[in-house]
């Protein structure tokens, strides 16, 4: 990004909520993959100004390993311009996703057990507050413990907190190569133990995800560096598994990285076409147990539940083409047991907004100062107003 | 100001009478931290030991609007846990209970006293550990380490305490605690408060209880020394490896003053004549793993004039190296009274025009400045020599320490790495960051501790006590400390 069209683009941004402001209107930018999530958006409001998600947006550091990139810049665009430098972005969604709707959503996938997610890349961020101020916060350098750390805060926000317009990421080199195995599971609560096994040996995995189709369960493993590195991890991989009766190794091979899309599981067409879409999260030694207890319901319930699962950290997608009932019994009969495993949930998309579930649930004790921290960033909620638990209370 | 007796009893009927420090001789051991030249006595220290306890206090506290201070063992390097002549310190260091591990789950719930080479060495056997490792790491706790974002040796491949972070138990100046993402999990939805509290020194809220992450233990190791010519060569290898996909465990670069320095204390055997060494350690679970890297870092070595590559062998050896990088500080000891280390990161690409740009400011300002410091991670520390007895000498030191620091932020670096701000940096603040972000971390602040009694005058500036480190020391306000109004 020149520097002329980065400061422009940013000037662009605050101009806007400033205009918001002076309009009294609310800011509204749920995004694409999470337009589903929340509570509706208020309305009248004013979305942000479309901008060209261009390469002229992203100044690129290789050397340093580092980019710079306007937030409307959409990954696709982004991971482009870093393959033309031998480099990459560490993070799983789909490719028309903005930085900002990856930021503000978290949004990550079975990448995260090798490099982290956005959280770990991010080492700055500009954002507008709701004064419509400039805020920049970070750098970029990979460490920096200056001031507080905003750029985290940011992380899984939202959009709530304010409108981000720049990110400074971290980003990794194409590896060499990728070798990719998949595993067959009888039962998901194998995943639990197999996984805490495996984290601890020299078959650690890049890439790693728990999925029930097609079914039974299969583990989808992949490791990235040299070839002759990827192939020790593969030899590991079975030594292990020879001590694992009932997983069976049904392929290993070796990928180009640009072969290997089996980690972009967010760009899975079942999640996008999905009627209602759910994210659970709990103590990564539950996971099986979660997606055990998920195949159970969904036998009783014949909702052909598509489950995805990161076992290394607790994490699990799961949904369909569920009826607004098919999804209420499901959230009643899940509460109780994410109460009994400290989990949480959170509805992406739900089958009929006009019957709505709580967007993220059970509610947690830290929200009330989270809800005050909201009030400090942007104090006349421009941002996103009413979506979630940060603003409900005031607009109800 | 002195503590009302009846406050002091109030306190100590909730810790007890041996957690209560106000005898003004024993105070003296509080006075600072590993920032000598910030230094002020607290009206008392209280040593709780259960977040039930740290509650109480701080709610007396605030009945009584007495300043705050958290401090864990005091290991810190920027006077973010000295008082200034007011105000009562909450020492840590008896919440000392590592309260559960799940090894399934690769979680573990601390109090915030737990020093972190304990919790590893709680680990042994697991085949875990926790991975944030500060030079300090015997000695500094656990919640100091949240309060500063701690980094450490092997930051590079491994990252800095906010990475291994899941969730928090802390008290807020009122004295009312919240937990935030307290249960095991590795995520949550909604803003990332934890993150907020990580690196925040203490100003935001009191720490008690942290829920981290634990790593797999590394089993394997590559260890070896490359010597060089000058710090460019060393800092080109260091910028090519990590650019080449290869993310060792550290690269630490030691330049040719302090070689000699270590060389002169200890006699490591590294050649005296030298511009600089890179001590590199690769680490993995396999043994397999490490030998292509290995290959193509020595590769990258030679290429950039490496002319002597000394392996471990074993152990022991590995030791030894360690030793000699964790020993340079004590090295330093030897040939100056007194020394000021400073920390700024760059982009790995320009540490070679900064350690020259460094030297140069050193031979203008007529000081010394060897330099030991985390190459991999950008990571400067230069190490400022001087008597601290010479006033003239602490003021010119610290006049270089900030013109080392303002070219930093020049080229789009940052004023503090891993030791974090304190009162040292305090008033670099504005200069790295602009007026409207000033603003929003002082409505941060205020939105936790509406008071300001909470480590007020760290971090960020204060209305009611500013520290003016380069104005010549008060009579009775060490440090230059002045209370406004």
């Amino acid at each position: 990004m020149t520097v002329t069209a980065a400061a422009a683009h940013l000037e662009k941004l605050a101009g806007f909520v400033r205009r918001a402001r002076d309009l009294g209107l609310p800011v509204v930018d749920y995004g694409i993959a999470y337009a589903g999530f929340g509570h509706p958006p208020a309305r009248p409001h004013l979305s942000p100004p479309a901008v060209d998600s261009g390469a002229e947006l992203i100044e690129l550091h290789p050397q340093d390993l580092m980019v710079r990139a306007a937030a409307d810049v959409t990954l696709g665009v982004l991971q482009q311009k870093l393959r033309e430098a031998g480099q990459f972005l560490p993070v799983d969604a789909e490719d028309s996703l903005t930085l900002r709707e990856i930021i503000n959503h978290h949004v990550y996938g079975p990448l995260r057990v090798g490099y982290g997610t956005i959280r770990d890349a991010l080492l700055g961020l500009s954002f507008v507050d709701g004064r419509g101020e400039l805020i920049k916060v970070g750098g970029q350098t990979v460490k920096n413990v200056a001031g507080y750390d905003l750029t985290r805060l940011l992380v899984g926000s939202f959009g709530e907190l304010g409108l981000i317009a720049e990110a400074t990421l971290r980003t990794q080199p194409i590896p060499q190569a990728t070798a990719c195995a998949d595993l067959l599971l009888a039962d998901a609560r194998r995943a639990d133990d197999l996984v805490s096994t495996l984290l601890l040996t020299e078959a650690a995995p890049a890439h790693l995800l728990l999925s029930n189709h097609p079914q039974p369960w299969r583990v989808l493993l992949g490791y990235h560096g040299s070839p002759a590195g990827c192939e020790d991890q593969l030899a590991s991989l079975r030594q292990l598994l020879s001590h694992q009766p009932g997983i069976d190794l049904t392929s290993a091979e070796m990928q180009t990285f640009e072969q290997d899309q089996r980690w972009r599981s967010s760009t899975r067409s079942w999640q996008s076409q999905a009627t209602g879409r759910l994210r659970i999260v709990v103590p990564p030694a539950c996971t099986g147990r979660c997606c055990h207890w998920l195949e159970r319901w969904d036998e009783s319930h014949h909702a052909q539940l598509r489950i995805d699962a990161l076992p290394s950290h607790g994490v699990i997608d799961t949904g369909g083409n569920l009826t607004p009932e098919a999804a209420s019994d499901l959230d009643a009969q899940l509460m109780p047991k994410l109460l009994e495993w400290a989990g949480m949930r959170a509805w992406i998309r739900q089958p009929d907004p006009a019957i709505p579930l709580k967007p993220v649930a059970p509610a947690q004790p830290d929200w009330p100062l989270l809800a005050k921290i909201k009030h400090t960033m942007d104090p006349d909620h421009r941002f996103n107003p009413g979506r979630t638990f940060l603003s409900r209370a005031q607009v109800t | 100001m002195t503590l009302a007796p009846p406050l002091l009893s109030q306190l100590r009927a909730v810790v007890g009478n041996s957690g209560v420090v106000d005898d003004r001789d024993e105070l003296v051991v509080y006075e600072n931290d590993g920032f000598p030249v910030a230094r002020g006595l607290p009206d008392a220290v209280v040593f709780p030991t259960s977040t039930e306890q740290v509650s109480a206090v701080l709610r007396l506290l605030h009945e009584h609007q007495v300043p705050l201070i958290p401090r864990g063992s005091g290991t810190g390097l920027t006077g973010g846990c000295v008082a200034f002549g007011e105000g009562v310190l909450i020492c840590t260091s008896r919440m000392t209970r590592i309260e559960h591990v799940d090894v399934h789950s690769r979680c573990a719930v601390v109090q915030a006293g737990v020093r972190n080479a304990a919790l590893t060495e709680a680990l042994a056997g697991t085949g875990l550990r926790f991975a944030p490792d500060p030079s300090s790491q015997r000695a500094s706790t656990i919640g100091g380490n949240v309060a500063t974002n701690a980094g450490g040796i092997s930051t590079l491949k491994h990252g800095v305490t906010v990475n291994h972070l899941l969730g928090a138990e802390f008290v807020l100046s009122d004295g009312s605690v919240v937990q935030s993402r307290c249960s095991g999990r590795t995520d949550s939805f909604g803003p990332d408060l934890p993150a907020l509290l990580c690196g925040s020194e203490g100003t935001l809220a009191l720490l008690t209880r942290l829920w981290v992450r634990l790593s797999p233990a590394p089993r394997h190791y590559s260890t070896f020394v490359a010597i060089f010519e000058s710090t460019r060569d060393a800092c080109q290898t260091v910028c090519d490896t990590i650019a080449s996909g290869i993310t060792p465990a550290s690269m630490e670069l030691m330049d040719g003053v302090m070689i000699q320095t270590v060389e002169a204390a200890f006699g490591f055997g590294f050649p005296a004549d030298a511009g600089a060494l890179l001590l590199i350690e690769l680490d993995s679970l396999g043994r397999a793993a490490l030998e292509e890297p290995l290959r193509r870092v020595l590769q990258i070595a030679h290429r950039h004039k490496a002319r002597q590559i000394r392996h471990c062998s074993d152990a022991a050896e590995r030791a030894q190296l360690w030793s000699a990088r964790k020993k340079a500080f004590g090295a330093i000891g030897r040939i100056s009274p007194s020394y000021c280390t400073q920390d700024a990161c760059v982009p790995r690409s320009k540490l070679p025009a900064v350690l020259e740009h460094i030297a140069a400011l050193g031979q203008h300002f007529g000081v010394t400045i060897p330099n030991v410091f985390h190459a991999g991670d950008g990571n400067i520390h230069p190490v400022l020599l001087f008597d601290q007895s010479k006033p003239e000498e602490v003021q010119r030191t610290l006049r270089l320490s900030e013109e080392i620091l303002e070219h930093c932020l020049s080229i789009g670096g940052t004023i503090t790495g891993e030791h974090g701000v304190g009162v040292e940096k305090l008033h670099l603040m504005p200069r790295m960051f602009s007026p409207a972000t000033m603003a929003l971390f002082a409505r941060l602040k205020e939105c936790f501790d509406p008071d300001r009694r909470l480590n007020d005058g760290k971090l960020i500036p204060s209305p009611r006590l500013s520290i003016e480190l380069l104005q010549p020391v008060a009579m009775n306000l060490p440090g230059g400390a002045a209370a406004q109004g």
